[in-house]
């Protein structure tokens, strides 16, 4: 029965798309403005068939029907209920259930948005394009990928999550910010082509669209930070961002999403940029379809990866489609986009904008060859290449750089044109406290040209961050953080602290690995640490076994490893040890012998990593002060004189 | 190389730059009270703006056609930056480049502790892959060279691959810092006995033995040590002693049938010697 109603709710989702999907062609077509107003009770169809169906797999999950393929497939009995309810996620079919919803919702919440506009062609072309996607993924729901398949005869309990997937509660958030973030930018994407197909190309549309384009920013901004936490609390490994290529699948839509937040603001304020900002609109909406492709289709192996699936070719196709399409649409509109404005000077907020998203992209284009490169090589003669860690890094390190800097000195610059004098005066104080910063690091023991250079322009963003909002208090009091430019300058703080945690956390990390018997003990980076005692106990089906370690000055922690029985390899779980001054993180290296209380930790201290989840919270704290509106005077004089 | 381009406006699009240049007089007098543009560059900037407003304004009552020209830009420049930028990102995914194990991902590789890369290296060992586990062995020494379980593994892999002399030099590292590691002293006296000369063999039989004596909890060094007694010096109480010994530390199923059966034959044929 719970099946079955899952069956009639990816059913209703996908007639609710078709059926809205082809009233608006018919509005758009027959010009009856009657016809638009029907697309309410099809997108209200479709929202509901999907949460219809989630429900349904909601319920299949906490009750344990494991008739249900993917519930017997994902979940077992033992499985805590916070990770029932994260197992929709966790897997092939769940996860696309789990867009299906996201993007039903973003659709409904437009439609309500623009009720008033729904006769307006643009926003009709926008819902249509939406429209179109949504019948392409409840198209999958519907048959390649069905999440409601029936068993014939149930077996007694489910065989259960990869154990990586549900032993921690940030699996219950992560993916979902993550989709929040993917399946949002289908909004501006939307809009993007309706503005190109009625050749509404001003820079209208990309105001009405701000705020879906910050929503899905930060959500995306939060959810890779989650990703990357959730790697340094289970993978057990110390690090938290590997290159690995779902980390870059979910960093390349990122990279062009930011550079877009900050290019759009050009054409905001100069008319300038058109058919790159559409560009990096189209190009971020493609990134994310080609995640997803990357994710779902087995063409990688990672931890990430579900399972290998027919879908390659039909999201492969999709990935097509958006490239074919865009580029035949920005062609099309070519004369329309050309730009009323040009770049006075280059030393400038809009010549800084423009640096900025120069090396957004280039980033981009070096993590995007990164990933690809493998792909491509295996396709022509077979080979298997991994393209290693150091490729990323020596890549990237100096654009980084660049981009800290280029990121200080934007908010010092004016429109149009900034004199040497000028930018002088108004990076000193960036500058000094940049200086004391790098000064503070070395006294502290860092070294190495990049780490320290990157410190002290972390130093000099925060001063320039700072400088915007202290002078715009002086006229707005605490509206100044408000607005794109004051929830910019906050988001650009947390990026700085996010940059010091990434910096220090990488460059200064110390490592030990110890043999201790219990009152054993040993020391990393002047941290020391004790064995005390180790446990050995059965957790249902699962071998626990558990070292209480205690590390000096801040109390006894416990790192365990599991061995799951429908599982090879034993699950190491770190215990990490956290403070705003460093990390100390214990990890056990393996199952100890039988009838043995001798354990391998591993012990890592690294400094400000914290730092990276308070930047993290930080640039959420911006984005949504960034969508709150900026006060802001508008009138000419001169226009009346014109009309 | 690009020249400049004289264009025409249609009325929509002098509509367009009429409201651009008008927001852009008002961003202008913002920034200008804010202090963000000094006078003079405000009086340039603004003398510009109302130079091209007033030129739409004609243009839209029909006066005059109106044409703009755009800057000549050397697209030259941006397509050799573009070039440059590709072959220096092609020649460093190429020179980052390897070949991937099966498992491993196409991008990016987590800092793994030699502990763990040393795991991989015994399962692939395990699995008879020698070459995967002497290139994994050889890293992990790279990164820890006095890691004994690493010299130890790496000896076994020189032993298999018919390089005594390697392996008896990785194990001899290991006993200078511990010299009684019953693993070491059991893998270089079964090495040794197993070359044909008396003096070497001599010296692994009192490698067995050392490690014999250490009473380890493996039954590795009794029955290499019962091999030698039966095999090599005809010692049939001996051999019979080593491998009960072995039996008791819980070998294999396979492997107690098999020193089963050879007490049995080594009994019989004691048991007929004449005393």
């Amino acid at each position: 029965m719970t099946a079955f109603l899952g069956t009639v709710g990816v059913g209703l989702g996908l007639v609710g798309a078709i059926g809205g999907a082809a009233t608006l062609v018919m509005a758009l077509s027959l010009r009856r403005s009657e016809h638009h107003r029907r697309v309410f009770w099809w997108v209200g169809t479709m929202t509901a068939g999907c949460v219809i169906a989630v429900l349904a797999m909601e319920v299949g999950l906490l009750t344990d029907n494991f008739s249900m393929q993917y519930v017997a497939a994902n979940s077992t009995r033992a499985t805590p209920w916070l990770y029932k309810v994260a197992t929709l996620w966790g897997a092939l079919e769940g996860s696309l259930l789990l867009w299906a919803l996201v993007l039903s919702g973003y659709v409904a919440a437009v439609s309500i948005s623009f009720r008033r506009r729904i006769e307006d062609r643009l926003v009709a072309w926008a819902l249509l394009t939406m429209l179109a996607v949504c019948v392409f993924f409840f198209g999958l729901l519907a048959a390649p990928a069905d999440p409601f398949g029936t068993l014939l005869v149930a077996p007694l309990d489910g065989e259960g999550l990869n154990p990586l997937l549900r032993n921690h509660p940030l699996m219950a958030i992560h993916p979902v910010m993550l989709y929040l973030g993917y399946v949002g930018f289908t909004v501006p994407f939307g809009f993007a082509v309706a503005a190109l197909v009625t050749g509404r190309l001003g820079e209208g549309w990309l105001v009405t669209t701000r705020v879906w384009t910050l929503i899905a920013w930060g959500s995306l901004t939060v959810g890779i930070l989650l990703g990357a936490w959730w790697s340094y609390e289970v993978l057990g490994w110390g690090g938290y961002w590997a290159w690995d290529p779902v980390e870059n699948a979910s960093l390349l839509p990122w990279l062009t999403g930011t550079a877009f937040l900050h290019s759009v603001i050009v054409q905001e304020r100069r008319g300038m940029l058109r058919v790159w900002n559409l560009s990096l609109l189209l190009a971020t909406f493609a990134l994310t379809i080609f995640g997803t492709f990357l994710t779902r289709s087995g063409v990688i192996d990672s931890v990430h990866e579900f399972s290998a699936s027919s879908l390659g070719p039909l999201l492969l196709g999709l990935f097509a489609t958006i490239v074919i399409l865009s580029v035949a649409l920005v062609g099309w509109r070519g004369d329309q986009l050309r730009s009323p404005g040009s770049i006075d000077s280059p030393v400038s907020r809009e010549g800084a904008f423009l640096a900025n998203n120069l090396l957004f992209t280039l980033v981009a284009f070096i993590i995007l060859l990164g990933t690809v490169f493998p792909l491509i090589v295996e396709a022509i003669n077979n080979d298997q290449l991994a393209v290693g860690r150091p490729y990323f890094d020596r890549m990237l390190l100096p654009l980084g750089i660049a981009l800290l800097l280029v990121m200080g000195v934007a908010p010092l610059l004016t429109w149009r044109s900034t004199n040497g004098h000028l930018l002088g005066t108004r990076a000193l104080g960036p500058a000094a406290l940049g200086a004391l910063t790098m000064a503070a690091a070395v006294w502290l023991g860092a070294e190495g040209l990049g780490p320290v250079l990157g410190i002290g322009l972390g130093g000099f963003v925060i001063g320039s961050a700072v400088r915007h909002l202290a002078l715009t208090a002086r006229r707005q009091g605490w509206r100044a953080a408000t607005g794109r430019a004051g929830g910019g300058m906050v988001a650009h703080i947390g990026v700085s602290l996010l940059a010091f945690g990434f910096i220090a956390s990488t460059s200064f990390s110390e490592e030990g690995e110890f043999q201790l018997r219990p009152g054993e003990g040993g020391s990393v980076a002047g941290h020391q640490i004790r064995f005390v005692e180790l446990t050995d106990e059965m957790d249902g089906p699962n071998r626990v076994v558990r070292a209480q370690i205690e590390v000096e000055g801040r109390g006894v922690y416990a790192p365990a490893i599991t061995q799951y029985p429908t599982f090879g390899r034993p699950i190491a779980t770190p215990s990490v040890a956290t403070s705003l001054v460093d990390d100390v993180y214990l990890s056990l290296v393996a199952i100890p012998e039988e009838n043995s209380d001798v354990v391998v930790v591993r012990v890592l201290v690294e400094p400000l990593v914290g730092w990276i989840w308070v930047g993290g919270f930080v640039i959420a704290a911006g984005t949504v002060l960034a969508i709150v509106p900026e006060r802001r005077k508008r009138h000419s004089e001169l226009e009346d004189a014109l009309a | 190389m690009s020249t400049a381009r004289p264009e025409t406006f249609n009325d929509e699009k002098l509509a367009e730059e009429q409201e651009f240049l008008l927001r852009s007089l008002d961003d202008l007098e913002d920034e200008h009270s804010n202090g963000d543009l000094s006078d003079s560059e405000y009086e340039t900037l603004r003398n510009d703006y109302m130079r091209r407003l007033a030129a739409v304004a004609r243009a839209r009552k029909g006066e005059t056609s109106t044409t703009f020209d755009h800057r000549p830009q050397s697209r030259f420049w941006w397509l050799l930056a573009i070039g440059v930028t590709a072959v220096i990102a092609g020649i460093a995914v190429a020179q980052f480049s390897g070949l991937r194990a099966p498992g491993d991902p196409i991008s990016g590789e987590i800092d793994r502790s030699p502990r763990s890369r040393l795991a991989d290296a015994q399962n692939l060992f395990f699995a008879d892959d020698l070459e995967g586990a002497r290139e994994v062995v050889e890293e992990v020494l790279r990164d820890a060279p006095s890691m004994q379980e690493a010299l130890l593994l790496s000896a076994r892999l020189h032993e298999r691959s018919a390089d005594p002399l390697s392996a008896v030099r990785q194990l001899d590292q290991v006993l200078l810092v511990e010299p009684q590691h019953v693993e070491a002293l059991t893998l270089r006296g079964w090495i040794l006995v197993r070359i044909n000369d008396p003096e070497v063999r001599e010296e692994g039989i009192r490698n067995l033995d050392e490690a014999v004596a250490l009473k380890p909890e493996n039954f590795d060094a009794y029955i290499f040590r019962g091999f030698v007694a039966r095999e090599l010096q005809g010692d049939l109480t001996l051999a019979i002693e080593m491998y009960q010994e072995a039996l008791k530390r819980s070998p294999p199923q396979a492997m107690q049938s098999q020193l089963s059966q050879i007490l049995d034959e080594m009994r019989t044929e004691l048991g007929s010697r004449p005393e």
